[in-house]
């Protein structure tokens, strides 16, 4: 990408969070109208509830349909200024003070990456697969290491944090490591410091938003 | 420097504060997971029988289902009228049910009339806040936990449920057992 582009880019921020909740909501939509038919409800749930009761489900889906759409965009914004937030602490960690608007800039771009699974989930259950319940769905996720462990080794609470460790979360940190270099640090001997303030800024961040997840799934479940 | 020490500080106290309960937590859950495996022990006050104390003891020996529910749920609403719509099945099979809740007595009470629950075989119990959790290990609802004649739990059922998952599961029990 270059410079020009880039700061195309980071200039207009509202388009590129108003793009990334639109790429969200189309992937909502192929999801929700496309792949999860009425019968992979009845499959999913048809074990432990009666046909009145999956009834009920698809109807509330149906009066209720907005509710997700509407929440997304909440979801996306605490997500980025958490992000957001995270790097500029690494930041402070190794005396370099980062810009709020142009660090949103680029957690902006990066979070177009975490569009990806999503996408190939629905591409490979258009043309490659018959989903038979929401199971398959979720559990496709061959970029994860999760995927390839014995599930019933695994405790309950732990597969959050499992979950984490794959491709698309390592392509996120190395770009927005490019990105902080390129972008955000000005001085040329600062910027092997990139690294470290995404290492130590967002993985922290993550590590305690994954320890607060774990305990409250823990909790609750 | 001041504002470094207070990031690591509040990192470091947040991730202990969260990790120890993480481990306290699941040391408890491991606790409940025994606890729970043969009825509990425990005793509530009767919502219908103006306070009187019902303890768990009148349940062994009998198919019993327990579960945990609050009057303002939905799906807690809707799993009551199921059992209600087959009490004369529930009663041939001989299967007691035992509805607990942490409200006060007198949104208990109202949920008994307006259910039309008075008169029914159906125990409702009020436990102090807390107390099903500490037992229970949940504050889900509704949750139901369905121990069969030998106090054995033999399902746990998170969410509404079919009402025939609850008499198949204590059928294919009796069969496993007759077969022992």
């Amino acid at each position: 990408m270059n410079k020009l582009s880039l700061n195309l880019l980071l200039h207009h921020k509202l388009a590129l969070f108003f793009l990334l909740v639109l790429f969200s909501w189309v992937l909502q939509f192929v999801s929700n109208e496309m792949i999860i038919s009425d019968e992979v409800w009845y499959t999913t749930y048809g074990e432990q509830l009666s046909l009145e009761q999956i009834d009920g489900i698809i109807e509330w889906n149906a009066t209720y349909w907005w509710f997700s759409y509407l929440i997304t965009p909440i979801i996306l914004l605490i997500k980025v200024l958490l992000i957001t937030f995270s790097l500029i602490i690494g930041g402070i960690l190794f005396d370099i003070s980062l810009s709020f608007f142009k660090t949103i800039g680029i957690v902006l771009i990066t979070e177009f990456i975490f569009l990806i699974p999503s996408a190939i989930q629905l591409t490979w259950f258009t043309f490659f697969e018959n989903i038979h319940s929401l199971n398959d769905l979720i559990s496709f996720t061959p970029w994860n290491v999760f995927y390839y462990i014995n599930k019933e080794d695994v405790l309950e609470w732990f597969i959050y944090p499992l979950s984490l460790i794959n491709f698309f979360e390592i392509l996120f940190v190395s770009i927005l490591t490019y990105l902080v270099r390129r972008v955000l640090i000005e001085k040329t001997e600062d910027q092997n410091k990139a690294f470290k303030i995404v290492a130590y800024g967002y993985g922290s961040g993550l590590v305690t938003w994954v320890v607060f997840i774990t305990f409250l799934s823990i909790q609750y479940t | 420097m001041k504002k470094k020490n207070v990031i690591i500080f509040t990192f470091l106290l947040l991730i202990s504060f969260f990790s120890f309960n993480i481990f306290k937590i699941s040391q408890h859950k491991q606790t409940i997971k025994e606890q729970i495996k043969v009825l509990p022990e425990f005793s509530f006050s009767s919502v219908k029988e103006n306070h009187k104390n019902i303890s768990s003891n009148i349940f062994f020996k009998s198919k019993t289902v327990i579960i945990h529910f609050n009057s303002t749920c939905h799906f807690c609403q809707e799993e009551v009228q199921l059992l209600k719509d087959h009490e004369e099945l529930l009663k041939s099979l001989d299967i007691n049910i035992v509805l607990i809740s942490e409200e006060d007595t007198n949104i208990l009470q109202e949920f008994l009339k307006e259910n039309e629950l008075y008169n029914s075989d159906f125990q409702l119990l009020k436990s102090n806040i807390g107390d099903f959790y500490k037992l229970f290990g949940t504050s889900q609802v509704p949750t139901a936990f369905l121990y069969n004649a030998n106090g054995k739990l033999i399902k746990t059922i998170t969410g509404l449920s079919k009402f025939e998952l609850i008499t198949q599961t204590f059928l294919e029990d009796e069969k496993v057992n007759s077969l022992h």
